[in-house]
């Protein structure tokens, strides 16, 4: 892995805010990496397009390719806290690399067992240079960004990867949000919702006098929610968490 | 033993092309690298060059000329693809000629490219120390051809990694007309880590054994300034799934032959 993130600092960050709100560039994150063989794996790798995702043109998940060998990866967390919407290119080096690297991004979620999901955006190809590509994340959304061996153990003592601006490292705690109602649509006060995480510990909270709930710092992972009232049942939800949710509703069943 | 160097290499180059006849034909060009690169990835066909993000070195900078060598054949085939069913790593070279005072791309420019089969023999009837005594070589015209700038000022050809040869490195010749004004001949090379690459897992390139030219020694771009020297002359390199690789390269000349300073 040995990563080493040589700027992104907080002074960078006002000096990021100073810039843009001078109309120059952005700032940006410069990462040095090395793909080693203790760096995790995935089975598989993403196929190659032959195009650059871009903010102009999205590219659907390229799909799946079927290696000879597990592929080694680093993941770079990081959120956009921007307030808005923004676009991030990716601009990566693989000059110092024996061969050639691959960049993916996720949004919300990575997972190596499944390399569609959440796809965001990718290199088009293997690079063996510098190349890039950009993609648009909402606010308040973690994303990852993935850099990668293009063959299996090809391995890379030395790559660059620099995300265009300077992203917020991922949070790893978010807010829930929601309402319970009742059958016929009205909000319902003091119902208590309950949070379970996948050890069996909850916590809850109870709604306000228009059915509103709110938890907050929940860490990533898989709850179930349930409410809990005198007068209505209610179905629970199962909720993957990573990255802040809101509109989770809760109906009442006669 | 500069002798030597032909004789070996005539003789490789002979026996070589045996070789490649038979795999090269009948399971197609991809199909001929065995399991492991028998997958194709349809994307190369369709490849967009518009992907691609140029090398901050490839913007409108004089393209310098380099040696026309021995083994230039004015064969007059306009055609993308140059491979002629021989055996090879499939690989798109993409060019684009920009005119080096305003950087705009130059449309109408032909790009003339010929260089060696996978293994390192030139094609046409030219002097021996090309291609050897090999009559199969001297009838074919593998790896030559002209295509012309379109509005973006890009050709493309589908070609095959160049096997190497006794004392060169790995390179392409071109050279460069508008009409019949012959604006800049020159030549291109590969980063050595992409003929390493190459040249260690893919049939038939790794049947050869070890090439003993590299960029920093090769006679036209060697010596001790090499790697800044080279840089102008680099090709860009990306690979896909199917392991073709897709190489550009931005040409800048003016609207009338120059040559560049000293």
């Amino acid at each position: 892995m040995s990563k080493i993130k040589t700027n992104g600092t907080f002074a960078a960050m006002i000096l990021a805010i100073a810039m843009i709100a001078a109309g120059s560039t952005f700032a940006q994150c410069s990462f040095t990496g090395a793909i080693t063989s203790s760096d995790p794996t995935h089975a598989n790798a993403l196929a190659t397009s032959g195009v650059n995702s871009s903010v102009a043109d999205v590219q659907a998940c390229p799909g799946v390719f079927t290696t000879t060998g597990a592929i080694h990866y680093d993941k770079y967390d990081f959120s956009n806290q921007t307030g808005a919407s923004a676009s991030y290119i990716v601009d990566m080096n693989a000059n110092g690399c024996a061969t050639f690297l691959m960049g993916s991004s996720y949004l919300g979620s990575y997972d190596p067992n499944n390399l569609c999901n959440a796809y965001l955006a990718s290199l088009g190809y293997g690079n063996s240079d510098s190349s890039s590509y950009s993609y648009t994340v909402p606010n308040g959304s973690n994303f990852y960004v993935l850099v990668e061996e293009f063959d299996p153990a090809a391995l890379c003592a030395s790559y660059t990867v620099t995300v265009t601006p300077c992203p917020s490292t991922a949070a790893s705690v978010f807010s829930i949000t929601g309402r319970v109602l009742t059958p016929s649509g009205q909000g319902l006060r003091n119902a208590r919702v309950i949070l379970t995480d996948a050890a069996g510990t909850q916590r809850s909270t109870t709604t306000s006098s228009f059915g509103v709930y709110s938890f907050s710092d929940v860490a990533s992972g898989s709850y179930t929610a349930s409410v809990s009232s005198k007068r209505y049942r209610f179905s629970a939800q199962l909720l993957s968490v990573n990255s802040a949710l809101s509109n989770i509703d809760f109906t009442g069943l006669e | 033993m500069e002798n030597n160097d032909l004789i070996s290499r005539r003789q490789l180059l002979t026996k070589g092309l045996k070789t490649a006849a038979a795999v090269g034909l009948g399971a197609g060009v991809l199909g001929a690298f065995g399991d492991k690169f028998s997958v194709i990835d349809k994307a190369w066909a369709n490849f967009d060059p518009r992907a691609l993000t140029y090398q901050a070195d490839e913007t409108c900078v004089l393209t310098c000329s380099s040696t026309l060598g021995p083994c230039y054949y004015s064969t007059e085939l306009v055609r993308s693809d140059i491979r002629e069913s021989y055996a090879g790593l499939s690989t798109k070279l993409i060019f684009r000629v920009v005119n080096a005072d305003t950087c705009l791309p130059m449309s109408g420019v032909s790009i003339d490219i010929w260089h060696t089969n996978a293994i390192g023999a030139y094609s046409a009837p030219i002097s021996t120390f090309c291609n050897g005594t090999d009559p199969a070589n001297q009838a074919a015209r593998f790896c030559r051809g002209i295509q012309t700038t379109d509005a973006n000022g890009l050709a493309t050809f589908t070609t095959l990694y160049p096997g190497w040869y006794s004392g060169r490195t790995i390179h392409i010749h071109a050279t460069l007309r508008i009409g019949n004004t012959q604006m800049v001949t020159t030549q291109f090379f590969y980063d050595d880590k992409i003929s390493d690459y190459v040249f260690a897992n893919h049939l038939p390139y790794s049947g050869r054994g070890a090439r003993n030219t590299r960029n920093n020694n090769d006679n036209v771009i060697g010596g001790t300034t090499w790697a800044t020297r080279i840089l102008p002359f680099l090709f860009s390199t990306n690979v896909l799934r199917d392991r073709s690789l897709v190489c550009t390269k931005t040409i800048a000349i003016r609207t009338t032959p120059t040559t560049c300073a000293a």
